[in-house]
C-alpha cells in the first residue's frame, strides 16, 4: 500500500484532515482544572482511535434518517459549502471534551449552546425544531456514541468488550448531559434501546438521500478519492442493515469481509503514518506528563 | 368546485382508504376537487386550544396556528413534553405568546381543571381536540379514551368561545369500523369523537360556534405506527405528513365557509357521510345523542374511578 501514496498525496490529505491547531492551553490540564475524563477512562483510548473517520462518517450518515435533524442540517449546516471545516469543528470538539480542560471543555460545549441557539425553524413535514432540542441532541448524540464504538470495534487497535463499551457509552454520557442531552444512555443496552425506540421517527427523505449522495461523494482532490472511497465503504458496512435498506444503499457482507475490512486498515494505517497522532493525543500525553512530573 | 372534479372526488371517495393517502390528497388538490392553499389568514390575539400537541399532527397543527400569529395554548400529558413543545414552537416561529399545560384528557377530573387553567383573557377562538392515545384492547384504559375528556373540557370551555370560533375533534377514517367492531378500542374512540362533534353543534349552533370532526387521512404519527406495526415503513411513502394534517386542521378551523356546516364529518376539505351503511342523518343524530346521554350518566357517577387526574400548568 506504500507505492499510490506520493508526497502530492499526503500533503493533500493533510490539508484537508487536519483540523486548525488549538492552543496548548487547552489541554495543560490541572488539578483544579482536571478535564472531564482521565488517561483511564476508556473514552481516551478510543477517541484516539485509527478508526474514528469511519465511526465520523457512519454518524453522519445515520443522522440523515432523521426527518427533522436533516431539515435543521440542511436548512443552517454549512456542510455542503465547507465539508470539511464541518468535520473539523466536530473532530475539535471531541479533542477538546476528551483530553481538554475543564474549562476549556466547558466553554467548547457553552459556544456550541449558544450557535444552537439560533437554528430553529419548520422542516418540510410540519413540525418544529430546535437544535438545542433534547430530543434532537440525544439523536445526534446517540449516533455518534453507536458509530464510534463500532467502528472502533472493526477497525481499531484495541479490544472493547461489553464492560469497554458500557463504559464508553458512559464517558460520553457525561459529555451528552452536558451539551443538553435529558437522561443520556450510560450502558450499550440503554443505546441499543434508545435506537429501537426512535425507529418510528425515522425516514429516508428526498433530503436525506441527496445529503448522503453527498457524503459519500464530497468535493475533494481526485487523488485521496480512492482512499476516501475505502472509507465510505467501510461506514456503509457499518451501518445497521435497516438503516442501510432505507438509503438504499447497497449491502454486500461478503465483499465487506474480504475485501473492505482489509483494505480498510490498510488506508487506515497510512492516514495514521501520514497525519500522525492527533496533535490534541498528542498535547494531552504531554501535559499530562508534565502535570506528572510537577506532581 | 367543476362538476369534472366533483365527480373526480366521489371516484376518489369511494375508493375508502386509497384517498386518505399522500396520493389522494395529491390528487384532490391537482384535479382542483379539494382547495390547494395553505391558509394564510392573520391570526393574531386569536387563542387556541390544541390538546396532544406535544408531537404529530398536533404539534404540527400548534405551530401553523402560531405562524400565523395564534396565542397558542399546548396541552399534552407528560409536563416535561409539554414544555418541551412549547419551547419548540415559540422558538420555531418566533411567537412567545405559546402556554403550556399538562393534563392527561383521559381523565374527565384533569380535564375540567384543564378547562380552569386555560388562562382568562379574551375569548377563545378554537380548541382542536386532537389528543388520542391507541387505546390498548381490553385495556384498563377508561372506554373511549380521551374523547371522554374532549368532552369534558369542551362543557368547561364552551362559555370562554366567542362567535365564530370553532371546535374540531380530530377523528379518522377508522371510525367507519365501529359499527363492526373491527376497529377495536381505536375505531369505537374516533366513531365516538365524530357523534359528539354532532351533538355539540346542535348545542352552540346558536352561539355562533361551529363543531366539526375531522378525518386528516393516513398520516405519518406515531399512532400509524403503532397500528400499522410491520407494514409502516413500508407504508410510509404512502403517508401524509403531519404538516399537511395540519394545513387542513387550520383551514377548517379558519375558514368561513367551512363554519355553514357546522357538525359535519371533514375529509380533504369537504364534509363527509359519517356512516358506509344506509340510515341517514337522522340515525347519526339519534346515535349521538344517546351517546351524550350515556356520557352524562357516566360522568355523574364519577366517571372512571382509578385516576388520580393530576393537571401542571406551566409557563
Amino acid at each position: 500500500m506504500g507505492a499510490p501514496w506520493s508526497a502530492a498525496v499526503e500533503r493533500e490529505a493533510r490539508d484537508l484532515l487536519t483540523p486548525p491547531p488549538l492552543p496548548d492551553t487547552v489541554f495543560a490540564r490541572t488539578a483544579d482544572d482536571p478535564g472531564l475524563f482521565e488517561p483511564d477512562d476508556v473514552i481516551w483510548q478510543l477517541h484516539a482511535e485509527r478508526s474514528g473517520v469511519v465511526g465520523g462518517l457512519r454518524a453522519l450518515l445515520l443522522q440523515t434518517l432523521h426527518p427533522v435533524a436533516m431539515a435543521a442540517v440542511s436548512e443552517h449546516s454549512a456542510y455542503r459549502t465547507d465539508p470539511w471545516g464541518r468535520l473539523h469543528r466536530t473532530a475539535t470538539f471531541l479533542a477538546v471534551t476528551t483530553y481538554g480542560t475543564t474549562s476549556a471543555a466547558e466553554a467548547t460545549i457553552a459556544r456550541i449552546r449558544r450557535v444552537h441557539d439560533t437554528v430553529t425553524g419548520i422542516a418540510p413535514n410540519g413540525l418544529p425544531y430546535r437544535a438545542n432540542d433534547p430530543d434532537l441532541l440525544a439523536w445526534v448524540h446517540a449516533t455518534e456514541v453507536d458509530s464510534f464504538l463500532a467502528a472502533a470495534r472493526r477497525y481499531g487497535e484495541h479490544h472493547y468488550d461489553r464492560a469497554a463499551g458500557d463504559r464508553y457509552v458512559a464517558d460520553m454520557a457525561t459529555v451528552g448531559a452536558a451539551l443538553g442531552v435529558i437522561d443520556p444512555p450510560r450502558t450499550e443496552d440503554d443505546l441499543a434501546a434508545y435506537l429501537r425506540d426512535i425507529r418510528p421517527d425515522l425516514h429516508a427523505t428526498p433530503e436525506a438521500r441527496e445529503a448522503v449522495r453527498f457524503l459519500l461523494n464530497p468535493p475533494m482532490p481526485a487523488r485521496l478519492r480512492p482512499a476516501y472511497a475505502v472509507v465510505t465503504a467501510a461506514s456503509v458496512g457499518l451501518l445497521p442493515g435497516w438503516a442501510r435498506r432505507s438509503l438504499l444503499l447497497p449491502a454486500s457482507p461478503l465483499a465487506d469481509a474480504l475485501v473492505v475490512r482489509p483494505v480498510t486498515v490498510q488506508v487506515l494505517d497510512a492516514m495514521r503514518r501520514m497525519l500522525g497522532p492527533s496533535p490534541a493525543v498528542t498535547a494531552a500525553a504531554a501535559a499530562t506528563a508534565h502535570a506528572g512530573t510537577v506532581a | 368546485m367543476t362538476r369534472r372534479s366533483d365527480l373526480l372526488d366521489r371516484a376518489l371517495e369511494a375508493t375508502g382508504p386509497l384517498a386518505w393517502t399522500r396520493a389522494g390528497r395529491t390528487l384532490r388538490r391537482r384535479l382542483g376537487a379539494a382547495a390547494d392553499q395553505a391558509p394564510a389568514v392573520d391570526l393574531t390575539g386569536r387563542r387556541y386550544v390544541v390538546t396532544g400537541s406535544t408531537r404529530g399532527i398536533g404539534l404540527a397543527t400548534a405551530t401553523h396556528l402560531a405562524r400565523l400569529g395564534g396565542v397558542v395554548t399546548v396541552v399534552g400529558r407528560d409536563p416535561d413534553r409539554t414544555e418541551r413543545a412549547r419551547r419548540l414552537v415559540a422558538d420555531a416561529t418566533g411567537n412567545d405568546e405559546i402556554t403550556a399545560v399538562a393534563a392527561d384528557l383521559t381523565d374527565p377530573a384533569a380535564a375540567r381543571r384543564l378547562g380552569d387553567l386555560v388562562g382568562p383573557g379574551a375569548p377563545l377562538s378554537g380548541i382542536v381536540h386532537n389528543a388520542g392515545a391507541v387505546p390498548p384492547r381490553g385495556g384498563a384504559t377508561p372506554p373511549l379514551g380521551a374523547a371522554v375528556g374532549a368532552h369534558v373540557l369542551t362543557d368547561a370551555l364552551q362559555h370562554r368561545l366567542g362567535s365564530g370560533a370553532t371546535i374540531v375533534w380530530v377523528s379518522s377514517g377508522m371510525q367507519y369500523l365501529a359499527a363492526s367492531q373491527l376497529g377495536g378500542p381505536y375505531a369505537a374512540t374516533k366513531r365516538a369523537e365524530v357523534l359528539l362533534a354532532r351533538a355539540w353543534a346542535r348545542r352552540l349552533a346558536g352561539r355562533g360556534v361551529a363543531v366539526h370532526a375531522t378525518h386528516p387521512g393516513l398520516v405519518d404519527t406515531r399512532i400509524a405506527a403503532e397500528l400499522l406495526g410491520r407494514l409502516h415503513e413500508p407504508f410510509r411513502p404512502l403517508l401524509r405528513s403531519p404538516g399537511e394534517a395540519a394545513e387542513d386542521l387550520v383551514w377548517l378551523l379558519t375558514d368561513p365557509d367551512a363554519a355553514r356546516h357546522s357538525g359535519a364529518f371533514w375529509h380533504d376539505r369537504r364534509p363527509r357521510a359519517t356512516d358506509r351503511t344506509p340510515g341517514g342523518p337522522a340515525r347519526v343524530d339519534d346515535a349521538a345523542e344517546a351517546l351524550w346521554d350515556d356520557l352524562e350518566i357516566y360522568l355523574e357517577a364519577g366517571g372512571p374511578q382509578e385516576n388520580s387526574g393530576s393537571v401542571h400548568q406551566g409557563k
